[in-house]
C-alpha cells in the first residue's frame, strides 16, 4: 500500500471523529442529563423510602427499643465471652500441665543428672551403661504419678460409676 | 495537556472542576457542554450503535458527576472523563456480547429470535459514508477490543500515548505496541478488502 493511500487512511480515521449526531441533538443533552440524574436520584430515594416503610412497623424499629435490645445484647455477649474465657484458661492450664508432665518424663528418662555421651561414658568420666535402665525405671514411676495427678486434677476420664454395673 | 479549550477566555477544566466540587452545579454543566461531542465520539467508536451510545454517554456523565469529589487533578480532567467513558463502553460491549451468546444459545433451543440492532444500525450508517470509510469500518471491526480502542483514542480522537496509557491503565510501551500491531493489522485488512474488490 503506497504512502498516498496511507495518508488517505489516516485522514479517513480522523474523519471518523465527526461521526456524531447534529448540533440539534447535542442542544438537548444537558436537559436529558439532568432528567436522568433526577430519575436516578428518585429511584435511590424510593428504595430507601421502601426500606424504611418495610421496617417501620417492626418492633425493633423504635429507637428506644433498639437501645434496650442493644444493651441486653451487650450484657449477654459479655457473660458469654467471660464464660468462654474462663473455660479457655482452664483448658490451657491443663495443656500446660500435660506438657510439663511430658517434659519431666523426657528429661528424667533420657537426660539424667549426668548425661551419657555416645561411647557410654558420662559427663563425669564414669562408665555408666547400666544407669539409664535404672533411671528409666525410676522415671516410669514418676511418669505414672505425673499422669495420675493430671487425670485426677482435671475432668474425670469417665462418668461411669460402679452403680452402672 | 491539562485541559482542552477552544477559547482562551473560557475557564479552564480545573477551575470548572473546583467550582463543581464546591457545589456549583452550573460549572459541571459547562463541562458537560464542553465534552459531550467528544465523549459521544469516543463511546460511539467502541459501541457502534447510536441508542446504546446515548445510554452509555449519560451513564458516564452521571458517574463523573457522582465521583467528582474523587478527582484529585493528578491527570487532566478529560483523561479522567475518557477513562470512565472507555471503561463503561467496554463493559457495555462485553455485556452485550455475553447477552448475544446467551440469545444465540436460547435461539438454538428455539426459545426466541435474535434481533441484532447493532448490525442493522451499522448498515444504515454505511449509506452515508464514503467508500474508504466503509472499508475502514469493516477493517476496524475485525480488530480486537483492545486494539480498536487504542486506534480510536490515538488516530481518531488524537490523544497522546501517555494520555491513552492513563486512560487504559497500562504502560506507555503497551500502548505503542498495541498501536503498532493494530496499524499492521489494519493495513492487512484494508489490503485484503482492496484485493477482494479487484477480483
Amino acid at each position: 500500500m503506497s504512502m498516498e493511500n496511507m495518508d488517505k487512511v489516516q485522514k479517513a480515521l480522523v474523519d471518523l471523529r465527526n461521526e456524531v449526531p447534529s448540533d440539534a441533538y447535542f442542544s438537548g443533552v444537558l436537559s436529558e442529563f439532568h432528567s436522568r440524574q433526577r430519575s436516578q436520584q428518585l429511584v435511590s430515594k424510593s428504595f430507601s423510602f421502601r426500606l424504611t416503610e418495610a421496617f417501620k412497623d417492626l418492633w425493633f424499629f423504635n429507637p428506644a427499643r433498639l437501645v434496650q435490645a442493644g444493651a441486653f445484647s451487650i450484657v449477654v455477649l459479655f457473660f458469654t465471652l467471660n464464660g468462654l474465657n474462663q473455660s479457655w484458661n482452664s483448658n490451657s492450664t491443663s495443656l500446660v500441665n500435660w506438657y510439663r508432665g511430658e517434659a519431666v518424663q523426657l528429661s528424667s528418662s533420657l537426660f539424667p543428672e549426668t548425661y551419657l555421651t555416645s561411647n557410654g561414658v558420662n559427663s563425669l568420666g564414669e562408665s555408666s551403661l547400666a544407669r539409664p535402665v535404672e533411671l528409666a525405671a525410676l522415671s516410669l514411676a514418676e511418669i505414672s504419678s505425673e499422669r495420675t495427678q493430671y487425670v485426677m486434677n482435671t475432668t474425670p476420664a469417665a462418668y461411669d460409676s460402679v452403680v452402672a454395673f | 495537556m491539562d485541559s482542552i479549550q477552544s477559547d482562551s477566555n473560557e475557564p479552564s477544566d480545573l477551575s470548572l472542576v473546583q467550582r463543581a466540587q464546591s457545589g456549583e452545579s452550573r460549572a459541571f454543566d459547562l463541562l458537560v457542554v464542553r465534552y459531550q461531542k467528544r465523549l459521544y465520539s469516543v463511546i460511539f467508536q467502541i459501541i457502534r450503535h447510536h441508542q446504546d451510545t446515548e445510554d452509555v454517554l449519560y451513564q458516564t456523565l452521571i458517574k463523573a458527576h457522582d465521583n467528582l469529589s474523587g478527582f484529585k487533578g493528578d491527570s487532566g480532567f478529560h483523561t479522567w472523563l475518557y477513562r470512565i467513558a472507555v471503561n463503561r463502553s467496554l463493559n457495555f460491549i462485553r455485556l452485550r456480547k455475553s447477552h448475544r451468546e446467551m440469545s444465540i444459545h436460547a435461539n438454538e433451543e428455539g426459545d426466541f429470535d435474535i434481533i441484532d440492532e447493532g448490525v442493522v444500525n451499522e448498515v444504515e450508517l454505511q449509506e452515508n459514508r464514503s467508500e474508504l470509510q466503509n472499508k475502514l469500518n469493516v477493517s476496524l471491526s475485525k480488530l480486537s477490543e483492545d486494539h480498536r480502542t487504542v486506534v480510536n483514542l490515538f488516530d481518531i480522537q488524537g490523544l497522546s500515548h501517555a494520555e491513552i496509557a492513563k486512560i487504559l491503565g497500562c504502560s506507555d510501551g503497551t500502548v505503542r505496541s498495541r498501536l503498532h500491531y493494530a496499524h499492521k493489522q489494519l493495513k492487512n485488512y484494508l489490503f485484503d478488502v482492496k484485493k477482494g474488490d479487484r477480483s
